[in-house]
């Protein structure tokens, strides 16, 4: 139950026959308490002949997924199944960053009529965006009194990670054919398989030619024409990347307004969708001290799908991330050489003792990049020595970056590669770096 | 990816979590039938008890307390007597007139009347009984007689005189007042307390018979079935048919400051007022009422990465450590020196101090190493000097080395 403004004013004009009556026949009191008796009488008369909120038929219609920074239209249709007309505020409690643009709407809706709520959402947060349910507050036809109940109508939208970096997979991709070779490659190397066997033609290197598959091919006793066979190579196809994210505390700093996470999260979807047209299997771990998200398997436009699907709910966790069971994690991935990514944070030595532990064992079986954001800010910090504290800001910003320098030379000692950037700039340069790591065959 | 799949839910009537008006009563059901419980029991023990209505002072005969009255008015009422409750004295003059020949029984313990009032009261009636009165109240009922003081054995006093009610009475006990009378008057004295006190005493003034009753235990509830009390009760104050009970209240007392605010203003101004009152009510009503529950949502933790920059930078500042924040500001430079200059990582401070003298022509080696290594900084002053000249130094070399 609620009462409106006019009932609020209602309750005030009777200040007129009280201040009329009290002045001529003295009657103050009464005619107070009758007016106060005459406005509750008219507002439960009002109420009783409110529609019911709870004689709704609800249906929801919602796309299940958004990309973090797109809008889309959330669509509710209520139909009254009331005798009477429904004169309602409706209000559909989306959380705070789903980012509607209103929350409650008025609506009018005649009996046995269907009408649409259309609530546009900006999400401006990542994750499973909701709305519990939807709260009427039906009017009487004076507008005095209201009845009101919360009806249960559950939506859900998953707000995906962008993927702005995706801006930069089309020079990448050129970039790629350029290594693949439209025309495939004839010289053989470190980063090329063997592709197929075929004739000769004018201009193809004659030190390509394959002799045993030309004997093999043709008998020029047989009266055939004898056909020289040249082999071609292709670059290294099905390799397996392991892209690991660090989910710990590390990654919920914020640089230049974005997480580290997110940077991590972009990175890895630009890398996925080059390694996956390149023909390389991906997989992905996002690790703290257990599991937070896992695709295997996976390749092409599914892949792409289910990464952001998994990513978009996993938020950093305030945990030092235990990176001792990464080694086995990435084991039970796969047996293979494989690429290891890990995106995570070069912070300090001692911050990262964790991580470097581990890298011998990874090293070990396999080419290990990590992949770090780095903070433009500091490296502005370097070069600002205008008064006393921004000398010492200076100082100290030389301090963070010589400990990140001793990391990340730990980092290169025991076998690993390092890509760090700002936020803008990590994704493509992890994407270059595979595509340097691939060129050189070292996959 | 963002493709518009739909959900389409069946359409189905929604159900409210909301509960009802019905189910919330249930709900509190054993709350509410507890709380009905306790206001009628409240409300039973209140009027069996009898204490909620009726007045709390002394000799008032509606008050059902031990030091009550009622007891005697219930009695006389039985009897015949026609008991008549004035509180104020337009009330008691009302009473009596409306039937001459009352017996008005007068007792002023609050001491609300004026002498002018009690002058008044006292030509009220011929027949008049002064219950424990004081100096005021003798002075204006019965000039002859003057208050005794509280007499210390006050158990089982006979009469002693000819007053029939006294005589018919004979032993009262309790305690009280007790008075005197002037020497030279015809008093009646009745129930001797001491040497010339008594507990009652009746006079004949020019007004008519005044009794002085100053046996209090005479009229309480808690007294009144001792010995002959009741008797002595009855016999003074049931002679008349029709008894004036006046126990002056507040509502005698006479305002002679200036008017109030209550006499000036309109009657309507305070139901305005009240209206005032309700319409805020409703006010915070409207207002208050939400529209439907808060909604929760987990925020993740906001940490700015360059806070433990910050803080260290506040703390070589706190700290004065000018020298430990030169040595990592020449680090830098060193490190980026010996890249731009191509020198191996392992180089040396010297070999990047001569190969920067090599390439900068106007510093010279001694000015270099002293920027690089040598100067020790005194304060803050030499720090933000020396940092300013490594940048210089950094500057000119890069430059050098690639115009």
């Amino acid at each position: 139950m609620a009462v409106t403004g006019r009932y609020v004013l209602l309750v005030a004009l009777g200040v007129v026959p009280v201040v009329i009556l009290g002045e001529a026949y003295r009657q103050a009191e009464i005619t107070l308490v009758l007016w106060l008796l005459l406005t509750v009488a008219v507002g439960v008369v009002d109420l009783i002949l409110a529609a019911s909120p709870r004689r709704l038929v609800v249906e929801r219609v919602l796309p299940h997924r958004v990309r973090l920074g797109e809008t889309v239209a959330s669509e509710v249709y209520l139909t009254n199944e009331n005798g009477r007309t429904l004169r309602a505020l409706v209000r559909d409690a989306w959380q705070p960053s789903a980012g509607a643009a209103v929350t409650r709407q008025s609506l009018v809706v005649p009996p046995s009529e269907r009408r649409m709520l259309r609530t546009a959402l900006t999400p401006f947060r990542r994750g499973d965006r909701r709305t519990a349910g939807l709260t009427v507050r039906s009017f009487g036809p004076l507008g005095l009194w209201a009845r009101q109940a919360t009806l249960s109508s559950p939506g859900r939208v998953r707000v995906l990670p962008p993927f702005t970096s995706r801006k930069h997979l089309p020079s990448r991709l050129a970039r790629l054919r350029e290594l693949d070779g439209a025309t495939s490659v004839q010289i053989r190397g470190q980063g090329t398989e063997f592709d197929s066997l075929r004739e000769y033609v004018r201009g193809d290197d004659v030190r390509s030619i394959d002799w045993r598959a030309t004997a093999r091919q043709g008998d020029a006793r047989a009266g055939h024409e004898q056909k020289l066979m040249v082999r071609t190579w292709r670059p290294e196809r099905d390799r397996r990347i392991v892209i690991v994210i660090d989910t710990g505390r590390t990654q919920a700093a914020r640089i230049d307004d974005e997480p580290r996470i997110d940077t991590s999260i972009e990175a890895s979807l630009l890398l996925a969708a080059l390694a996956t047209r390149a023909g390389d299997r991906v997989d992905l771990i996002a690790w703290d001290r257990r599991i937070r998200g896992r695709v295997t398997g996976a390749t092409g436009g599914e892949l792409l799908n289910r990464m952001v699907d998994t990513m978009a709910t996993v938020d950093p966790e305030l945990l030092e991330t235990d990176w001792s069971s990464v080694a086995g994690q990435v084991r039970a991935v796969t047996n293979q050489r494989a690429l290891v990514v890990l995106l995570t944070t070069i912070d300090t030595p001692a911050s990262s003792s964790g991580l470097l532990s581990v890298l011998p064992q990874l090293t070990q079986r396999h080419t290990v990049v990590v992949a770090a954001v780095s903070d433009p800010e500091v490296l502005k910090a370097v070069s600002q020595r205008g008064d006393r504290d921004e000398t010492y800001r200076a100082a100290s910003a030389e301090r963070s970056l010589l400990d990140m320098e001793r990391v990340t030379t730990a980092i290169r000692r025991l076998g690993g590669d390092v890509v760090t950037g700002s936020p803008a700039a990590l994704p493509p340069m992890l994407a270059d770096r595979y595509l340097a790591l691939k060129a050189a065959g070292k996959l | 990816m963002s493709a518009p799949a739909t959900v389409q839910e069946s359409p189905s009537r929604a159900e409210a979590t909301t509960p009802t008006l019905r189910a919330t009563a249930r709900r509190w059901r054993f709350w509410l039938i507890l709380a009905a419980v306790a206001v009628i029991g409240l409300l039973l023990v209140t009027v069996a008890s009898g204490t909620g209505t009726g007045s709390r002072s002394p000799y008032s005969i509606t008050n059902a307390a031990p030091d009550g009255s009622k007891a005697v008015a219930e009695v006389l009422r039985q009897q015949g007597v026609d008991v008549v409750q004035a509180d104020t004295l337009p009330q008691a003059r009302a009473a009596v007139d409306a039937a001459p020949g009352a017996t008005l029984a007068f007792a002023d313990p609050g001491g609300y009347l004026t002498d002018e009032q009690l002058g008044d009261a006292a030509e009220l009636a011929d027949r008049v009984v002064l219950f424990l009165p004081g100096f005021n109240e003798l002075r204006a009922f019965a000039p002859g007689v003057a208050a005794a003081g509280a007499p210390r054995d006050i158990d089982g006093v006979d009469a002693g005189c000819s007053l029939p009610a006294a005589e018919r009475a004979g032993t009262i006990i309790g305690g009280g007042q007790s008075y005197r009378a002037a020497a030279d008057g015809d008093a009646q004295l009745c129930f001797r307390s001491s040497d010339d006190a008594y507990y009652v005493v009746s006079t004949e003034t020019p007004n008519g018979t005044t009794t002085v009753l100053g046996a209090a235990d005479v009229l309480s509830n808690e007294g009144i079935t001792g010995a002959g009390n009741a008797a002595l009760a009855l016999g003074l104050l049931g002679e008349d048919d029709t008894l004036v009970w006046y126990v002056p209240t507040a509502d005698d007392v006479v305002a002679d400051g200036p008017a109030d605010v209550a006499s000036l203003t309109p009657d309507w101004v305070t139901p305005v007022l009240l209206l005032a009152v309700f319409t805020f009510l409703a006010a915070a009503i409207w207002r208050g009422r939400r529209l439907g529950a808060l909604v929760v949502e987990n925020l993740p933790v906001t940490v700015r990465s360059r806070e433990t920059m910050e803080g260290r930078a506040r703390l070589y500042a706190k700290a004065g450590a000018h020298t430990h924040a030169l040595d990592s500001l020449r680090i830098g430079t060193i490190t980026r020196l010996s890249s731009v200059l191509g020198l191996p990582r392992n180089a040396s401070v010297e070999e990047v101090a001569s190969s920067a003298a090599a390439v900068l022509p106007g510093w010279s080696l001694g000015d270099i190493r002293a920027v690089l290594v040598d100067a020790m900084p005194s304060g803050e002053g030499d720090l933000i000097a020396l940092s300013d000249r490594l940048l210089l130094l950094e500057n000119a070399v890069t430059s050098a080395v690639r115009p």
